[in-house]
């Protein structure tokens, strides 16, 4: 296998909704700010990847081919991956494995995504219509039906609770002091949607969506796109003095709503996902061998356990990183500087592609404000779906 | 003001897709003839593991066989559950409304493997009342379409 580099970045800021552009326009944005920061022009692509999340959102079949068109791709190849919410990190494995194995030299990998075009003619209302729109990801026959409170309700009950349970963690004081800290990184990051200094006694006492989350617990929804371009080795160096490697990557599927009783309380798909990134990057103790984390917060309980499966601390011990201050930001090992899903933003499918964007970014240490301390030259990236059924775990490297 | 101005210039369209469907339920088509015609819950055991599966399956996802129906009680025991107060999605054409909070949770039933989703009903909807280890009971509603919503569960007295 050849080594892979990410050698150019394009991102948009996550924003609720963006009426001033059509999904292909708005993808066209996150590529050509990828292929401005690699100093590539389109040419130089050999494939594109898509990472989509949701076609009945785009209100479109096979919208990749469109975008493929609009960014005048002709001849050459495209695919998209649909994957759930990892949609973006099994794209971003699907395009290493393009690189990797030498059937390509320059891949891009694409997601895009608009989930406010939806909307409730009922309750007047985006948010809802979203919602609705949305829950045909759940199963039609046996979830869809009965799951009116959508993905935070089904997370709460099928996971976090019975975490909670089973381990006697996380409290919600922990669990709301996660929300505090996504909130308050997200005030310096210029691409982040929500902006608000919170207190514990804010997100406590905001409305409950499914007990114990709460609405300032929940993730956000946003219209955005975002790129990155992937290289083999004689091409990164070529392209760029600071490529970041990717050492490692690991996927699992685990079937959450099939809700074996023993693995409930569990997300095994991530815990698989990251013990597979870690062999191969050579991982032993991810707490002290990395600089940064950025990872999927659908709800804020779920980063908690997120800490647990993927290693950091024993299982059921994940709300005493959040006490310590282990993973605030100037802490051992920061997760969501970015300001995570909760107050970054989230567009399914791409999510993760920005989150590997920003790691990169703090690996180049060209990330503003936001930037953490890189001392060991690793970042880590967790994108799952929202029910933890697909999970993908990848560890970027700035030299090795 | 030049964003403003855009904003302005923004052009909206209204778009309803529907798409109806009359989809069979293949080889589980007992389960829903039962729950609609006979108030009854079925489940399906694998003859090779053991395993019962509920929701039913046809085949075991262990064994890869054809699995063979059990009755069930339509008792059972929750594992996990949450009080939802907020409902945004839901089929339209069902005629039953969850009204808040309702309480989504993984029930055990009694003789299946697997947790069942459903949700729990009650009248003060407390929360903290219904819990971990709560046992509930299965109510039929009526009229019955064949769909999971033909049924939900409240707290099991005893009586």
């Amino acid at each position: 296998m050849r080594r892979v580099a990410i050698v150019g970045v394009g991102q948009l800021p996550f924003r609720s909704r963006r009426p001033d552009r059509i999904y292909q326009s708005l993808t066209l944005e996150a590529v050509k700010a990828a292929l401005e920061d690699a100093r590539l022009t389109k040419e130089d692509i050999e494939l594109i990847i898509y990472s989509i999340y949701g076609e009945v959102m785009l209100k479109q079949q096979i919208p990749h081919t469109y975008v493929h068109d609009y960014l005048g791709m002709e001849g050459k190849p495209s695919y998209s991956i649909k994957a759930g919410g990892a949609s973006d990190g099994y794209a971003l494995f699907a395009a290493y494995c393009h690189v990797a194995s030498g059937a390509n030299d320059l891949v891009m990998l694409v997601g895009f995504q608009k989930s406010q075009d939806l909307y409730s003619s009922q309750t007047r209302s985006r948010g809802d219509g979203f919602l609705k729109g949305g829950a045909i990801g759940f199963d039609i026959t046996w979830q869809m039906p009965i799951s009116p409170g959508g993905v935070p309700a089904l997370l709460t009950v099928s996971c976090l609770n019975p975490h909670i349970q089973r381990f006697g963690g996380p409290t919600p004081e922990q669990i709301a002091k996660v929300s505090v800290k996504n909130h308050r990184n997200a005030l310096v990051n210029p691409n982040a949607q929500l902006k608000m200094d919170l207190t514990v006694e804010d997100v406590l006492n905001s409305r409950i969506i499914a007990s114990p989350t709460t609405m300032y617990e929940c993730c956000l929804y946003s219209d955005c796109a975002s790129a990155l371009i992937l290289a083999s080795e004689e091409k990164a160096k070529q392209i760029t003095d600071k490529p970041v490697w990717i050492t490692g990557i690991g996927l699992a599927n685990w079937h959450q709503p099939r809700l074996e009783v023993e693995s409930l309380g569990r997300m095994k798909g991530l815990e698989l996902a990251a013990q597979r990134a870690y062999k191969m990057a050579g991982i032993k103790n991810p707490l002290k061998e990395l600089d940064l984390v950025e990872l999927h917060d659908f709800i804020s309980g779920v980063e908690i356990m997120a800490y647990e499966e993927m290693g950091f601390c024993p299982i059921g011990a994940g709300g005493r990183l959040v006490d310590e201050g282990v993973v605030e930001k100037g802490g051992l090992l920061p997760v969501n500087v970015s300001g995570g899903r909760v107050a970054c933003g989230h567009a399914p499918g791409v999510s993760g592609i920005s989150s590997a964007g920003d790691v990169v970014l703090q690996l180049q240490e060209r990330a503003g404000e936001r930037q953490v301390p890189i001392k060991k030259g690793r970042g880590l990236v967790e994108c799952i779906d929202g029910d933890a059924t697909t999970n993908s775990v990848i560890i970027l490297e700035r030299k090795s | 003001m030049q964003q403003k101005k855009k904003e302005a210039e923004i052009f909206e369209a209204p778009y309803r897709y529907i798409a109806d469907y009359l989809y069979s339920y293949g080889e589980i088509s007992k389960f829903f003839r039962e729950v609609k015609d006979n108030k009854q819950l079925y489940a399906t055991k694998c003859p090779q593991c053991g395993v019962v599966w509920c929701p039913p399956r046809g085949f075991c996802s262990h064994c890869y066989v054809p699995t063979d129906w059990v009755p069930l009680t339509g008792k059972g025991t929750v594992l996990a559950c949450t009080y939802c107060y907020f409902e945004a999605t839901g089929e339209e054409q069902l005629p039953h409304h969850f009204d808040l909070p309702f309480i989504m949770a993984i029930i055990k039933l009694d003789g299946a493997d697997t947790g069942f989703l459903h949700t729990v009903r009650s009248k003060e909807a407390k929360m903290g009342e219904i819990k971990a280890g709560t046992r509930v009971k299965i109510v039929w509603r009526e009229p019955r379409l064949g769909k999971v919503v033909d049924f939900y569960f409240v707290p099991d007295d005893g009586k």
